[in-house]
């Protein structure tokens, strides 16, 4: 059997975890945990120990910029693709300085997301 | 004078009735087969490969054909094929209402040459008030993206019909702050039936009551509004961040710049408040 990735989903939407969810069912991720905001996201990253991590960047509260911050300083291997629906160049570069391994721009669809997720666990 | 449909403009002067006007539409809609529908009725796809295509569509800003071409799933003579067939077999709203008898061929032809007279000022209109605004880049760069994500996630095709700084009271609205180099409030501003339409479509599930899941999704629609919107300032060389979008009950603030919409499922209404 094919190696199975555990994938913790962070997304403040509930339809855009819902959508996630269903796109990744039958692939190689295995999703472990769905967090709305950074706090649940931490503790979850803390239980369940994700192979990677989709991480939205717009949330209230914490943001995904933060929150990414505090699992670096968690474990400094994590693997994080973030997602936002801005794909400005800033908003690009602020994820990937601040230790994201990828960018996925939203709207997002399941060979998009597939693929994102593929070449990200591939470079490892 | 607004920009409406040739249906629309027919009811208003009682040329037809609604139910005609009706049931001229649904058997528009299921005479006129979509891409998918005539390339799984030529053998061509399977409908789970339509079925497929139809899903990134709705997440991306690409048409039917295209996604299938990416995919392999068609080449480009078969989609041409497909896509002359479709315009050959197309049948037009006008057709209906006189094959069903509910106006003559003579009046019809009347009237839509005054509707296409009518729909050429509107726009003339609308596209003179846009332009006089001190934010248009803003404006143009918004309306853009809200006419395409419209199309693809909820497949509403939608028409600009007005610009005004006066609100219309819809059920629903949606707003999202921008901040940065221009600092504004993006609200969606929607009727139920229609907030449903775009949660049935964006996360694959029957919805029959707007409830917290159905506001989700109409809030992460506009959510992928903005952040696209944001991404073309962005190509201005303006620096643009933007909160999280929330459901709103009054005015985000006193200066708006109201555009109605109009889609088949129902008017509605972007406005910018600066």
């Amino acid at each position: 059997m094919s190696k199975k990735y555990k994938i913790l989903i962070v997304d403040d939407s509930a339809a855009m975890r819902m959508m996630i969810t269903a796109s990744l069912q039958d692939s190689e991720f295995e999703v472990v945990g769905a967090a709305k905001d950074g706090q649940q996201a931490l503790q979850l990253f803390k239980d369940t120990s994700p192979d990677l991590v989709l991480l939205d960047i717009i949330m209230p509260g914490m943001s995904g910029v933060e929150t990414l911050e505090h699992i670096m300083a968690h474990d400094k291997n994590a693997v994080v693709v973030m997602a936002s629906s801005m794909g400005t160049k800033d908003a690009v570069q602020g994820a990937l300085k601040a230790g994201a391994k990828n960018f996925l721009q939203k709207p997002i669809d399941q060979d998009g997301l597939l693929k994102v997720l593929r070449t990200t666990v591939n470079s490892l | 004078m607004p920009a409406k449909f040739i249906g629309q403009f027919l009811l208003e002067k009682s040329l037809i009735t609604r139910e005609a006007l009706l049931s001229a539409t649904e058997h528009q809609q299921r005479a006129n087969l979509t891409l998918g529908g005539l390339a799984i009725a030529q053998g061509l796809l399977s409908t789970a490969q339509a079925d497929s295509i139809n899903l990134e569509q709705q997440r991306s800003d690409k048409r039917f054909g295209e996604i299938a071409l990416e995919k392999n799933l068609l080449d480009t003579q078969q989609l041409n094929e497909l896509l002359r067939v479709q315009k050959e077999q197309r049948v037009f709203l006008g057709e209906i209402l006189i094959q069903q008898g509910h106006i003559s061929r003579e009046r019809f032809d009347t009237e839509l040459a005054l509707f296409k007279q009518e729909q050429e000022r509107s726009a003339e209109l609308v596209m003179v008030d846009l332009h006089s605004l001190p934010q248009r880049e803003v404006i143009e760069d918004f309306l853009d993206m809200t006419l395409k994500i419209l199309l693809r996630v909820a497949k509403e095709q939608v028409k600009i019909t007005s610009v005004s700084d006066t609100e219309t009271k819809f059920t629903h609205a949606i707003a999202q702050r921008i901040k940065g180099d221009r600092q504004f409030d993006f609200v969606l501003a929607l009727p139920g039936n229609l907030l449903l339409v775009l949660c049935q479509h964006f996360i694959r599930v029957n919805c029959t009551v707007v409830d917290e899941l159905a506001l989700d999704a109409a809030r992460e629609v506009v959510n992928i509004i903005s952040g696209n919107g944001c991404a073309k300032l962005s190509v201005r060389g303006l620096k643009v961040t933007m909160e999280p979008p929330r459901t709103i009950s009054g005015p985000a603030s006193d200066h708006a710049v109201c555009v109605g919409m109009s889609s088949v499922t129902a008017d509605f209404e972007v406005r910018f408040y600066f």
